[in-house]
């Protein structure tokens, strides 16, 4: 997989799909209702010091960008000096080279793996399983979506879009489950398989959610405790991080940490928070032996000092898509990118390019919602209209719509030519309405079938208000004048 | 109090009952309520499909006219429109310097309708009466961008008569989005019924909002709704300054 | 340009330019910043952290004891004493190498336990059977060396007496922590941390493993314990 998935169809087209499938839809807002209730509960909880969090959040990632350079060279130095083996990987393709070298002078075709969205952002598994590599996904979701061949619909919790039963048919299609769909069944049917996949691995691959500059460490967030496994059990480990991800010191890791759980899932802290600072020291039994810390950009660089250097501060907690309207309708299918929601409207674009996207920066209703939430403050509706800005000065519209923006341009502008329009559009409206309003039968007339396809919409007034006020305050003064 | 009065476009082109509405209610509160003729729309539903360049003879119009409005004082019918001149205008004038400092001057002086009756008259009661019940929809603009979110309620907790219900999610986005209601019109179509539903399940037989788009696109498929059988009752639309300058 | 083996500077060159940097500077500063959150512990007692503590980890579905110094043997194995979970069988026990747990005679207290096999002490020279062993056992005991009053967590760093299975392979992990050491946020446990040569792995448990993955189901012991205990010692 890459950044994107699913090109072939269009935004309609994929948006088309999701709302046909009623139970997909009804998860993803159960999710959000769930996510979103837990999380107002926590953040009402702690007052006036959670508003204070995302600020302090806020100088802290907006300093680590400000001299980005500076902490991804601590990191790297620091992170060695644990004894971490370094591996730089400017592009998604030096990343994937680092990784089969590691995989190849290790001789190792196992590897058990706890998600991560750097591996998914490269193609990671894809790349892997052609070299002859068998990659496990170990977080439970994940695993079901890969037993499924599936893609994720929520960032946190990506296999929503199935429901038990057709999770229990998949284990017993593929892996010989014989219990009920009760989700504990099957959860427990899961910890039995992967505990073996996790002893018998050669390589644990897993992410980072936060590097600390100052002490070479990288850290791991998980509920189900399968990226402890995968940082316990193989003797091989490689890290994905991103470059940014870091924080300066243990200090700030402390405020990120107050943040991501309460905005992601709605817990103060999620059952598990490894800091791993370098490979099994002497004397230890477990552990890996050897830890390989892939440090990747993929265009992330090109986010700094550029209108976009807010979205570094990203914790991809998932929080502006437990809150969106539009995600709510369109679940992470819709976009199709691996990064969904309003943070991805505004990344994915980031990072592949506008030639590469299609129109999905416009399924936004820019409500600002997003933006409330996120724990670090990201303007993320305003991204998204820059990101539209860009488009149209950059020549990337669609060139059909030009003349219509053109034309209200003027048509907005001018007193004349706006009234000329009333006197006109007034009266061919009123001839197509129905109870003054343009109803279903009008569905078929281009530009206006974008709205009434789905909606009634009330035909311009016969008479201007700016007349009435006019004639009003006329009124007032002859009224006036006939007192004195 | 001498007040600049700023409509916005669709209380012009589709609503003129909405504006009288509202100057009736300022005049009764002792305004002399002026309006410049020189102004059109603010242009808001261009540049957030990013046509910038486009959105400046629209946005420099507005400046015009109000800048040199004599009235320190410009109370706004519409919190989206507001919401594009005070917080979108420094990105359509970035390369302006002295539109840029116009509108920001300008800001200072903007207020929204219900905030201006709350907040800068000190007023809640208006004498207006309104035997119905009513929900009301918090509007992204007004509500979360503008930060005014109490005014609207407390104004209408005044009304006699008026039985005020809540719906659920009251602050969730009714999908219009301006041009967004047209390029995505299955989304905004999904995003609106849904809202229509909890408006419908409040059981009130008014839908009431301060802001003039959301009631468009909320009335617009409250309508599609009835005809094709969702809804079997009529939910009056109204703006709130309809229900304050009411003695139904 | 050939992909693969890449050097920091190539790494760093672009971001360099891009941020129109000179160069890596050679040393930043970090600001003073200007907003310190307050918190939800400030100004609470350590009598009140510690209640906290015990509420919050309840709340995550972790059973808490609380017992006074010369108890903590007791108070472990009594929970041990039950057996396998749910069904009660005899069962198998790994603990840390700790000298506070032989200092309380917790070893002979829980091979005294009837529904006992076998309790494994950690011994890292005993290399992969310790984490046989680990893998084998119920119940994992460790000593933490702190804990979280905001979260109800408890702080586990890993290392040679105590790897990192003990608390991660069996079905039970009891952890006992220290009244004395339990701390009003992440905040102060990071902070104690600073300056010291940090271990392998830190980790910070909070409850039992979980997960919502099918159907948003809360479900308890994916791959990590399925019941958590703490003893909390006064």
């Amino acid at each position: 997989m890459s950044i994107l998935y699913n090109t072939e169809a269009t935004l309609a087209e994929r948006v088309d799909e999701c709302l046909a499938d009623d139970f997909k839809h009804n998860a993803i807002k159960a999710a959000q209702e769930a996510f979103y209730a837990k999380r107002g509960q926590l953040v009402e909880e702690m007052g006036e010091g959670w508003q204070q969090l995302r600020m302090h959040a806020m100088e802290v990632r907006n300093h680590v960008t400000e001299n980005l350079d500076y902490y991804v060279k601590q990191f790297a130095q620091n992170a060695e000096a644990n004894g971490c083996i370094m591996h730089y990987a400017p592009t998604g393709d030096d990343a994937l080279w680092e990784v089969l070298d590691i995989f190849e002078s290790h001789g190792a075709a196992y590897a058990v793996k706890s998600k991560s969205m750097m591996t998914e952002e490269v193609g990671l598994n894809e790349i892997l399983e052609e070299a002859g590599v068998r990659v496990t996904e170990t977080d439970c979701a994940e695993n079901i979506l890969q037993t499924a061949g599936s893609k994720p619909s929520h960032i946190v919790v990506p296999a929503l879009h199935f429901n038990r039963t057709a999770i229990a048919d998949i284990y017993r299609e593929k892996r010989g489950y014989e219990g009920s769909d009760v989700p504990e069944e099957i959860t427990h049917f899961l910890r039995k398989i992967l505990r073996h996949e996790f002893l018998e691995a050669e390589v644990g691959i897993r992410g980072c959610n936060f590097a600390v500059a100052e002490t070479g460490s990288v850290t791991l967030v998980t509920n189900e405790g399968n990226g402890r496994m995968v940082d316990s059990l193989p003797k091989v480990q490689v890290v994905f991080v991103g470059i940014d991800r870091i924080v300066p010191d243990l200090e700030s890791l402390d405020t990120v940490m107050a943040l991501l759980p309460r905005s992601a899932v709605g817990s103060k802290m999620t059952a598990y928070f490894s800091l791993d600072s370098g490979p099994r020291g002497a004397g230890e039994a477990d552990g890996p032996e050897e830890v390989h810390i892939v440090l990747m950009d993929n265009g992330r660089h090109e986010l700094a000092n550029s209108e976009f250097q807010d979205m570094l501060r990203c914790m991809r907690c998932g929080a502006c898509l437990n809150i969106c309207p539009v995600y709510r309708h369109i679940t992470g299918h819709g976009y199709g990118s691996i990064y969904p929601g309003p943070m991805g409207l505004v990344l994915t674009p980031g990072l592949v390019g506008y030639d590469k996207v299609d129109n999905m920066v416009y399924a936004c209703s820019l409500c600002g919602a997003c933006t409330e939430h996120c724990p670090v403050s990201i303007p993320i509706h305003d991204l998204v209209r820059q990101h539209r800005i860009n488009i149209v000065e950059q020549g990337k519209n669609h060139k059909v719509e030009v003349p219509i923006f053109k034309a209200l341009s003027l048509f907005w502008s001018s007193v004349p030519v706006y009234m000329l329009g009333m006197k006109v559009g007034a009266p061919i409206m009123e001839l197509m309405a129905k109870d003054g309003a343009l109803d279903a039968s009008t569905a078929w007339i281009p530009v206006v079938n974008g709205w009434t396809s789905t909606r009634d919409f009330d035909v311009l007034s016969k008479s201007r208000f700016r007349t009435w006020f006019k004639e009003h305050k006329q009124e007032q003064a002859m009224a006036e004048g006939g007192e004195r | 109090m001498k007040v600049a009065f700023f409509p916005g476009c669709m209380v012009d082109m589709i609503y003129p009952e909405v504006g009288i509405a509202a100057v009736n209610v300022l005049e009764r509160l002792g305004c002399d309520v002026e309006m410049p003729e020189e102004q059109v729309c603010c242009g808001q539903g261009l540049i957030n499909s990013g046509y910038r360049k486009e959105t400046v003879p629209a946005a420099k119009m507005i400046v015009d006219a109000y800048e040199t409005s004599e009235y320190d004082t410009i109370v706004s019918l519409t919190g989206s429109c507001m919401n594009a001149i005070i917080n979108d205008y420094p990105l359509v004038f970035q390369d302006d310097p002295e539109y840029l400092e116009r509108t920001r001057k300008l800001k200072e002086r903007f207020f929204e309708f219900t905030d201006f009756i709350v907040n800068r008259l000190g007023v809640t009661d208006l004498g207006a009466s309104f035997h119905d019940s009513v929900t009301y929809h918090k509007s992204c603009h007004v509500t979360r961008l503008l930060g005014v979110a109490e005014p609207p309620l407390e104004l209408l907790r005044s009304v006699k008569g008026l039985e005020y219900i809540e719906m659920e999610h009251a602050d969730r986005c009714c999908g219009f989005g301006g041009t967004f209601s047209f390029k995505q019109p299955v989304i905004a179509g999904e995003i609106v019924y849904e809202k229509c539903q909890t408006i419908i399940d409040t059981g009130a037989n008014v839908i009431c909002g301060a802001d003039v788009p959301c009631l468009l696109n909320i009335k617009g498929a409250l309508g599609r709704m009835r005809a094709d059988g969702r809804l079997d009752r009529d939910i009056r639309v109204m703006h709130i300054a309809q229900i304050l300058d009411s003695k139904e | 340009m050939a992909l693969g083996n890449k050097t920091l500077d190539d790494l760093l060159a672009p971001i360099s330019k891009q941020l129109e940097h000179d160069g890596v500077a050679e040393r930043v500063e970090k600001p003073a910043w200007e907003f310190t959150p307050s918190r939800v512990t400030d100004g609470k007692t350590k009598a009140q952290l510690v209640s906290m503590f015990v509420e919050e980890a309840e709340k995550i579905r972790v059973q808490v004891k609380r017992c006074k110094a010369g108890e903590l043997a007791e108070a472990v194995a009594s929970i041990v004493a039950a057996g396998a979970p749910e069904t009660g069988d005899a069962c198998s026990v790994v603990c840390a190498d700790d000298e506070r747990f032989a200092a309380a005679g917790l070893y002979d207290a829980l091979r005294a336990e009837s529904l006992v096999t076998d309790v494994a002490v950690w011994n890292p020279e005993k290399g992969e059977a310790s984490v046989d062993a680990a893998l084998a056992a119920t119940y994992g005991i460790t000593y933490a060396t702190g804990g979280i009053a905001e979260t109800g967590t408890v702080v586990q760093p890993c290392g040679p007496k105590c790897g990192r299975a003990v608390s991660l392979l069996p079905l039970v992990h009891i952890a006992v922590v220290d009244a004395e050491t339990i701390e009003p946020t992440m905040l102060e446990v990071m902070k104690g941390l600073e300056g010291e040569s940090l271990p392998s792995q830190v980790c910070f448990i909070s409850g039992p493993s979980a997960t919502a993955d099918i159907e948003l189901v809360r479900v308890e012991g994916v791959h990590g314990p399925m019941y958590v205990h703490y003893v909390v010692v006064e």
